[in-house]
């Protein structure tokens, strides 16, 4: 087994890489040898705890990976499938302050993080970073 | 469906499988997750085995209930999703 450093545009976030262990199949097959669900949660807890700007690539990444509907995560948010999807439809753009923040502090919970409840820790950043760099452990 | 389409669509639905490094570094424009494959698993009708290719074709839904096919290979009793 060996680590490898790839970078994972599968989940649609362009400043994913991720460091995976990797096997080969007998006939030369790669691949990563941890189930999805470790690489995905592992995402969607950096994005909540880096403080990465929410635009709608991030609500749906977030919302996808914790194995919501559009409606469902509307329920939890206040808000129709159709206003989930007006995010969603815009990858791009950032949500406002007080959404972010609410989607940051739900995701937290759900996640099982602590977060602080200042506003500070709530907001993101200023911008999306060019690179966000994890390491996955090996699989048990 | 035959009876190892059926266990490969089991195995999927539960989240038994892995990602090819090819499959988790393809760009895409759906923000795939585990889930959507799962629930491709879920809600396969057709699992068809590809001759030639030695691989199988699974037709289902995503998380949102769009049409989502993936390939998966099965090599040394390991699911490997190649290809979605």
């Amino acid at each position: 087994m060996e680590f490898r450093t790839i970078h994972y545009q599968m989940c649609g976030l362009s400043y994913i890489y991720i460091i995976v262990p990797t096997l080969k199949t007998r006939d030369g097959e790669e691949y990563i040898d941890l189930p999805p669900r470790v690489i995905d949660r592992a995402i969607a807890v950096k994005i909540i705890e880096a403080r990465v700007p929410i635009r709608g690539a991030e609500v749906i990444f977030l919302r996808k990976s914790l194995g919501m509907t559009l409606s469902a995560w509307g329920k939890e948010l206040g808000l129709s499938a159709a206003g989930v999807m007006k995010w969603e439809k815009v990858p791009r753009k950032r949500l406002s302050r007080v959404n972010e923040a609410a989607v940051r502090a739900f995701c937290a919970e759900q996640l099982a993080i602590e977060l602080g409840g200042k506003w500070s820790e709530l907001v993101a950043r200023d911008s999306t970073p060019k690179r966000l760099s994890l390491k996955m452990p090996r699989a048990a | 469906m035959d009876g190892f389409g059926r266990w490969l669509k089991q195995k999927l639905g539960a989240g038994e499988f892995r990602l090819s490094i090819h499959a988790a570094m393809r760009c895409d424009d759906r923000f795939l997750t585990e889930r959507d494959i799962m629930a491709c698993g879920k809600t396969a009708t057709r699992v068809v085995f590809q001759p030639g290719k030695e691989n199988w074709k699974v037709v289902g839904k995503d998380i949102d209930n769009l049409k989502l096919t993936v390939i998966c290979d099965v090599r040394d009793h390991v699911i490997i999703v190649t290809l979605y």
